[in-house]
């Protein structure tokens, strides 16, 4: 475990959503988070990788507080999220900020880009006497958005325009922590590498703590220092990015890194594990199995029992969940 | 692209986009005709709508020269009470339908966005409302007090809002999951802020039109109160009241109830048509580029 001196820290977090519960039927509940263990260093840039439903979007969430674990804590500079006031939290806030991944409609339909950049600023009583336009002009240029679509409305934009909108909304707070949830997910390719590359250089610039999550490992390699593979609401391995890419422990990660498009595909140990499926798994039966158990090549009865702990491999910065490493 | 989008848009572009559409325009059109015509009534009246002069020769005259719309069987010319009828019933409207829509939003907009036990007491109380017939509730009340033009505006509005409330809470309640919405908690905007900048204003295309239905819908049951005779009295002229008027001599005199039946007509269609505009200009989303 990393010493708990990030600036964004969870602990043992979890979350469980009820759902249904009329009077005649009992709720349904779903793990979305097991237990994740995260300390993110101050200008770290961390990568967050997992299919859909590993439980990252929910990780996202509730690292900027618009979720409450079920379980567990989230401290923002010491500071517990979850035990503030409404009013503390709302200030806390400033600083923890969420770029999402479905840009246009994380924007006001009805307000034009310098409007809602506006309404950021005043709200959180950041505009200097007379000099709003100008604040808003900068932070316009800051991600590359020309001052004739500032009076544009969403749906006027590109949806890599949206998105960019949206990180100058989020910075428009001078956040210290910058979360990214799958930003690039939803544009075309070309585009994709613009945000990543505007995000990347926007975390050098500002000093950002960045985290990006997405289900694609190739969109973090170039910018994250760290990566955490999630399956299942578990952290099944975390790494420096080199670590990660060069010698992957996990069985799933592995999967996932042969998924990622290569100029000579049919190498290597493809055909072995890309062949098993990778979409929905069916739920394993103990709520504490490794929720890749039924598509391991090396899965046991002991890994649908328990899956393990979250420790050290082959150097202390190399954490897995497996128990072959 | 090229295109030279406004860069600081008045309510002047909500009247163009407005008569962009057929449908718009003739709204505009026959609501705003409407209004003049009730503001102006007293100059554009021929006659004192409750003057009756000479009843013995002047009575049931067909429309003519004198009389465009003939005249009733005190001898009053009908389209100077047509006229001034206008102010009547679209006034009755649109105050009913105002305290109607504010009362509904406001219960709408509590319980879709607080949700919980205060969502299900204020929905099973709006039921119950609902449950009972509002024209017997109009009849009872109508008779327990004095009829007045007031409370005629009281009993609407206190009676309408009801199925607004429905809309708006199904309204907040799918635009309060909408990414936008968690984007604005994230930002650390105020929970008043997020129900009044950004969920509300992205209800009013609904609201909007549920707004000029109702006032179409109201100036009908006005009618028909007034028809039955527990609205407006007589001798002030009011759509309903002059319809009501007509009906025995409706073979002989037609006109007497016509002139007031087609301003109905037309008034309810001028508002439904000037909702269907407005919805185009309350939700941009819907603008053609």
């Amino acid at each position: 475990m990393r010493s708990s001196s990030g600036v964004v820290v969870l602990e043992n977090v979890g979350k469980t959503f009820r759902m249904g519960g009329t009077p005649f039927q009992p709720p349904r509940s779903v793990d979305a988070v097991r237990e994740v263990s995260l300390s993110i260093d101050r200008r770290e840039s961390l990568g967050l990788v997992g299919e859909s439903g590993s439980g990252k979007t929910t990780v996202a969430r509730i690292m900027v507080g618009l979720l409450e674990p079920t379980r567990g804590s989230v401290c923002f500079e010491g500071r517990d999220l979850f035990s503030a006031s409404a009013g503390e939290l709302r200030m806390l806030r400033r600083h923890l900020q969420i770029v999402f991944q479905d840009p246009e409609s994380a924007l006001d339909p009805r307000q034009t880009v310098f409007q809602a950049l506006f309404e950021v600023l005043q709200v959180h009583g950041l505009i200097r006497s007379g000099k709003g336009r100008e604040q808003i002009r900068s932070l316009l240029k800051m991600v590359d958005i020309r001052w004739e679509d500032a009076h544009r409305y969403p749906h006027q934009l590109s949806g890599g325009q949206c998105q960019r909108v949206g990180i100058a909304r989020a910075l428009a707070l001078e956040p210290s922590v910058l979360v990214a949830d799958e930003p690039v997910s939803q544009l075309d390719v070309s585009t994709q590498a613009q945000i990543v590359s505007l995000l990347a250089d926007l975390r050098g610039r500002l000093g950002l703590t960045v985290v990006l999550i997405a289900h694609d490992l190739s969109v973090v390699r170039q910018v994250v220092d760290r990566v955490a593979v999630m399956l299942g609401g578990w952290i099944v391995e975390m790494a420096p990015t080199e670590d990660l890419f060069s010698r992957p422990l996990h069985p799933y990660t592995r999967t996932l890194l042969e998924a990622v498009p290569r100029a000579r595909p049919f190498t290597g140990s493809f055909a072995r594990t890309a062949s098993r499926p990778l979409g929905q798994w069916s739920a394993p039966r103990s709520p504490a199995a490794c929720p890749f158990a039924p598509r391991c090549p090396d899965g046991t009865s002991a890994c649908a029992a328990r899956i393990p702990d979250l420790a050290p491999a082959d150097n202390p910065a190399h954490l897995v969940r497996c128990r072959w490493q | 692209m090229g295109e030279n989008h406004s860069m600081f848009r008045g309510r002047s572009g909500a009247l163009r986009r407005i008569a962009g559409s057929a449908a718009g325009r003739v709204g505009v059109g026959l609501v705003a005709a409407l209004c003049l015509t009730a503001i102006l009534a007293p100059l554009l009246a021929p006659y004192d709508p409750t003057a009756q002069v000479d009843i013995v020769t002047n009575r049931y005259a067909s429309p003519s020269g004198d009389h465009p719309m003939g005249t009733d069987r005190f001898g009053r010319d009908i389209f100077s009470r047509v006229l001034h009828g206008a102010r009547i019933s679209l006034g009755i409207a649109v105050a009913s339908v105002a305290i109607a829509i504010t009362l509904g939003t406001a219960v709408g907009a509590v319980a879709g966005y607080w949700g919980g036990r205060l969502d299900t007491m204020l929905m099973r109380g709006v039921d119950m409302l609902l449950a009972f017939p509002r024209l017997v509730l109009l009849l009872a009340l109508a008779a327990v007090f004095n009829p007045s033009t007031l409370l005629l505006v009281l009993v609407l509005g206190l009676t309408g809002w009801m199925g607004v409330s429905r809309l708006v809470r199904g309204q907040v309640l799918s635009l309060r999951e909408q990414t936008f919405i968690e984007a604005a908690r994230a930002l650390g905007f105020s929970r008043g802020r997020i129900l009044l900048r950004h969920i509300l204003p992205n209800a009013t295309g609904p609201i909007i039109v549920a707004a000029t239905l109702a006032i179409a819908d109201t100036i009908l049951m006005e009618a028909g109160l007034s028809f039955l005779g527990f609205g407006v009295q007589p001798p002030t002229a009011s759509w309903g009241n002059m319809i009501a008027d007509g009906r025995a001599t409706l073979l002989d005199a037609w006109w007497i109830s016509t002139f007031p039946g087609l301003a109905v007509v037309i008034t309810v269609i001028g508002f439904n048509l000037l909702g269907e505009g407005l919805r185009g200009v309350f939700d941009p989303r819907s603008r053609v580029r």
